[in-house]
């Protein structure tokens, strides 16, 4: 693993399979940590066959496996507030592992650090 | 990662500026290095090779005009049968010179120009190519921002950077089937003496009657996206490692932008 992205938190749509993946694993093999989101579900006219929580699942595994970590969440890009959400609830957990791994030597993290303590020791890894 | 172990690279212009550069971080990307100026950048030359024997890799200089095809081919010719072969050319060598409006550039200026920014690109590429083996390779032409838009008082030099676009775009369509991509870069403003000279400083701040650096990179900050006065060598040369290398296998006949957002920039 090299380390062009350590201490860096990646934000991918799309994760659960094809580019998205390809991308949340290339990511996490230079270091970064992923916050991978994708529907899991059929979208109303796209044809090709849905992705799916399982898929998703496999990119945390493959992400893991790379020696990072990665917050999987189901949400729909055009759901707003749902993609908020999701995105906050993975950036507090990227806070935790930065908090949990200060080694890193992230200024992120550095700057993240106070609030990080607020959430307690809870690490989150994939889900 | 980077998959130029051991390969070999040339660089025209590579006594200094960015050129220098180039050797440098293609030595640090594991690759051999051919680099080639003119006969007056003899001196930038050894230091050059001085650097890139310091990273443990092989360089053999060749004193060549670009604009002389003869001088070129032989300098590739022996360098590339030293270090038995060849994967990579970097167009680099051009000049930027002052040229006026259109209809009032010097002759001599605009000839001067075209035949190395442009036709030594060719000699470049034609000397450069028929040593790169059947494992295919990357050429890559050192173009410019001023190879996508023209701005005013450059017609000679804009010219010449958007001239390169079509010949790697054609050499590109040449060159696919045997596995050599061909790509241009396009730097901005370059914090080398092509742009941090006395003479550009006036140019840019002809409000001042001696301006100096920071008064002119005041104006160029203004000019980009990021708030940096131009980029550095080291930014165009980590792009020309990654369209060379492997990571890049399937990127050809595209234009890579290094400009801190100078062309991006609207208002």
């Amino acid at each position: 693993m090299t380390t062009r992205l350590a201490g860096k938190v990646a934000l991918i749509t799309g994760a659960a399979r094809g580019i998205g993946r390809a991308q949340a694993v290339r990511f996490a093999q230079e270091g970064a940590d992923i916050i991978g989101l994708d529907v899991c579900g059929p979208v109303e006219t796209v044809s090709v066959p849905a992705s799916t929580p399982a898929g998703l699942q496999e990119t945390a595994r493959l992400v893991q496996q790379a020696g990072a970590r990665m917050y999987a969440d189901v949400v729909d890009v055009r759901d707003l507030d749902g993609l908020r959400a999701a995105t906050d609830r993975g950036w507090r957990g990227s806070v935790v592992w930065m908090w949990c791994a200060p080694m890193r030597g992230s200024p992120l993290g550095d700057r993240r650090s106070n609030s990080a303590k607020n959430l307690g020791a809870q690490c989150l890894t994939s889900t | 990662m980077t998959g130029l172990d051991d390969r070999v690279v040339l660089v025209t212009g590579a006594g200094g500026g960015t050129g220098a550069v180039h050797c440098r971080r293609f030595a640090e990307a594991g690759a051999h290095v051919i680099a080639l100026d003119h006969p007056a950048g003899a001196e930038g030359l050894k230091q050059t090779a001085a650097i890139v024997e310091r990273l443990g890799r092989q360089c053999v200089t060749g004193l060549a005009d670009v604009g002389d095809p003869g001088a070129v081919t032989s300098a590739v010719d022996s360098a590339a049968g030293r270090l038995g072969r060849l994967d990579v050319v970097v167009a680099n060598a051009g000049i930027h010179t002052p040229g006026g409006p259109t209809w009032l550039i010097d002759p001599a200026e605009w000839q001067r120009t075209l035949d190395i920014n442009l036709t030594g690109v060719w000699h470049t590429v034609k000397a450069g190519v028929v040593h790169i083996g059947d494992d295919g390779g990357s050429v890559i032409i050192i173009s410019s921002t001023n190879g996508l838009r023209g701005t005013a008082g450059t017609a000679h030099y804009t010219a010449s950077k958007h001239a390169v676009v079509g010949l790697a775009q054609t050499l590109a369509n040449e060159l696919g089937p045997r596995r050599i991509r061909v790509n241009t870069i396009h730097p901005g403003a370059v914090g080398t003496a092509m742009v941090r000279n006395q003479d550009t400083y006036r140019r840019l701040r002809p409000d001042l009657p001696d301006p100096t650096e920071a008064d002119a990179a005041e104006v160029l900050r203004a000019r980009h996206l990021l708030p940096v006065p131009w980029v550095e060598s080291v930014d165009v040369a980590n792009a020309a490692v990654f369209l060379a290398s492997d990571e890049a296998r399937y990127i050809t006949c595209t234009q890579l932008v290094v400009d801190a957002g100078l062309t991006g920039k609207t208002t």
